[in-house]
């Protein structure tokens, strides 16, 4: 064995110790003030939870959204010379389209008793003589490029007195919900701007009785890395702990309201796993919070100089 | 070891507080400068240390030449120096022993190995019994020896001294001088800033006597006496 490779093993070995200590001072820092650590770590917490309920929200546009995304009914309102039989044919050589999910024929009688049952329509409707209604086929196309082209290509046919198409509104609706997700998702980035913003002043405050000691440990040799390390392993602590705890909540939270909040969901149609937890996400939210804490602490030791500038 | 040609500082804003300085010291020496207040002692050992960089002229220290040296290998070279302060720098929450291992600790030791290490150099300066001691239950005179300690615990092949003994009694002062001069004569570069002119003519040494910021005289003992 070579003497650099031994030089490099012992090398790997002496970083590891600094690791170690670097461990440990951060649990010295932690334990010397637990009580102001308390509330700093309570605030995190919260902060984590708020991301958590924003992130279940966000699920629940998408959820929202994506009936939206698929269904762009086009409704075919027929001439008023096509009867029965030439409505069931023109019905399913719709139906045999690859661009057509369900094509359904509504009968004229069909088509006055939903009306009627709409409020307001009628008065008007029974003042009218007979039933003024077509045979109308409402069409689900595949997707939103189908029902264009659908639309196209019936339009002014003899068959076809007019063609109404739905996806304008729902465009609009479709609008909404991913602005709506947009905000959301904002929301959810300040706040992780914030988490890593709080462990930053919190790292910044426990740093400021250590300045004459690491002015020291400059002049013995540390190194920048060395000096910062273990500020970045009580910043990660911060965020393992504040994570845990906001899952926690997050845990008890679903225990208190999980009844009320699947009624809630039932009754809104919204996506019935919101009102559960849910775990990949509970848990992928300790070592993101692990990351966040890391970088705030980093961002707290980043603006001190070497001791030559203030020789 | 040590190599200074044309050496200037300035400090941003101020004066020039060095000037061109040219000296040479060699491995194993033991060295004194001095001079009045202000003529710049402190800067040279702190420009040595590497806690400053020149303003001109090349200055190298331990085969390294500070000013051409990457950022990240600047601690390397700080970590083969040992440093002692006029007033001490200990860190007040800390016992003697804790302030001792500071330099072993930056270095990465292993515990046992500090343990080791602290308490030998503890020993050295007499202040075995005063391990646990914190730096404000100790003396003026016990709290620069353990700065003294702190600054050879890792063996470094520099030591830089800023006025070591000028909370020692004269007693004091020789011993911590003899025990530099035992350092020296195990391979160590001593460098002492100070202006304890007795002490220094009693030390028999090489005296580099700065007058504003100029070196006024390099003064080397004559052979000593048999
Ligand atoms: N950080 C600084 N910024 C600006 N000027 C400085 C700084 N430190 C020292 N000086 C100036 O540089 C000159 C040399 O200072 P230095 O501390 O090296 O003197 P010294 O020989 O160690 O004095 P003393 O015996 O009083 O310790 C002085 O004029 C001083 O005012
Ligand atoms: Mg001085």
């Amino acid at each position: 064995m070579s003497r650099a490779n031994l030089r490099g093993e012992s090398r790997l070995r002496r970083l590891r110790w600094r690791h170690q200590r670097a461990r440990k001072d951060a649990l010295l820092h932690l334990s010397r003030q637990p009580a102001g650590h308390a509330f700093a770590l309570l605030l995190l917490a919260l902060a984590l939870l708020a991301l958590l309920l924003l992130k279940t929200g966000i699920d629940q546009f998408r959820h929202l959204g994506a009936p939206l995304q698929q269904a762009h009914a086009l409704s075919l309102f027929l001439d008023e010379s096509i009867d029965g039989t030439a409505a069931a044919a023109l019905r399913e050589q719709l139906q045999d389209d690859p661009r057509v999910v369900l094509a359904q024929a509504i009968s004229p009688d069909a088509g006055l008793a939903e009306l009627l049952h709409a409020e307001g329509s009628e008065e008007a409707l029974s003042a009218l003589p007979g039933n003024p209604l077509p045979w109308v086929i409402v069409i689900e196309p595949r997707d939103r490029d189908a029902a264009a082209t659908l639309a196209r290509d019936w339009r002014g046919r003899a068959q076809v007195s007019d063609i109404a198409e739905e996806s304008q509104w729902r465009d609009r609706a479709d609008a909404v919900v991913r602005t709506a997700r947009a905000v959301l998702t904002g929301l959810a980035l300040l706040v992780i701007g914030g988490v890593v913003l709080l462990v930053a002043n919190a790292v910044r405050t426990i740093r400021v009785e250590g300045a004459e000691e690491r002015a020291l440990q400059r002049i013995f040799g540390a190194s920048e890395a060395d000096l910062r390390r273990p500020y970045l392993y009580l910043g990660a602590l911060y965020g393992l702990i504040a994570s845990v705890a906001a899952v926690v909540l997050a845990l008890v939270v679903f225990l208190l309201l999980g009844p009320a909040l699947a009624e809630l969901t039932a009754a809104f149609a919204l996506d019935p796993a919101g009102s559960r937890p849910d775990w990949p996400w509970l848990v992928g939210m300790i070592p993101a919070a692990v990351v966040m804490g890391t970088a705030g602490a980093w961002l707290a030791c980043l603006f001190e100089k070497d001791v030559e500038a203030s020789a | 070891m040590i190599e200074a040609e044309s050496l200037s500082l300035r400090y941003p804003g101020g004066r020039e507080a060095l000037g061109d300085l040219s000296f040479r010291i060699d491995a194993g020496e033991m060295v004194f400068i001095t001079g009045r207040s202000g003529a710049g002692k402190s800067t040279l050992v702190k420009l040595i240390a590497n806690l400053l960089l020149p303003s001109r002229g090349v200055l190298r220290v331990l085969d390294c030449e500070p000013s051409r040296l990457a950022r990240r290998h600047r601690p390397g070279l700080r970590r083969r120096i040992g440093m002692v302060f006029q007033d001490h720098r200990l860190l007040p929450s800390l016992s003697a022993a804790d302030n001792v291992a500071l330099p072993l600790r930056i270095q990465g030791a292993p515990d046992g190995e500090i343990e080791r290490r602290v308490r030998a150099a503890l020993d050295l300066v007499g202040l075995g019994q005063r391990a646990r001691a914190l730096p404000a239950t100790l003396s003026g005179g016990e709290q620069q020896r353990v700065g003294i300690a702190r600054a050879i615990v890792h063996r470094p092949p520099l030591l830089l001294a800023d006025e070591p003994t000028g909370n020692l009694d004269p007693q004091l002062s020789v011993e911590i001088m003899a025990l530099f001069e035992r350092l020296g004569a195990h391979g160590t570069t001593v460098l002492i800033a100070s202006h304890d002119l007795p002490l220094i003519r009693q030390m028999r040494k090489r005296v580099l006597v700065l007058e504003q910021g100029r070196l006024q005289e390099d003064f080397r003992p004559q052979a000593e006496p048999a």
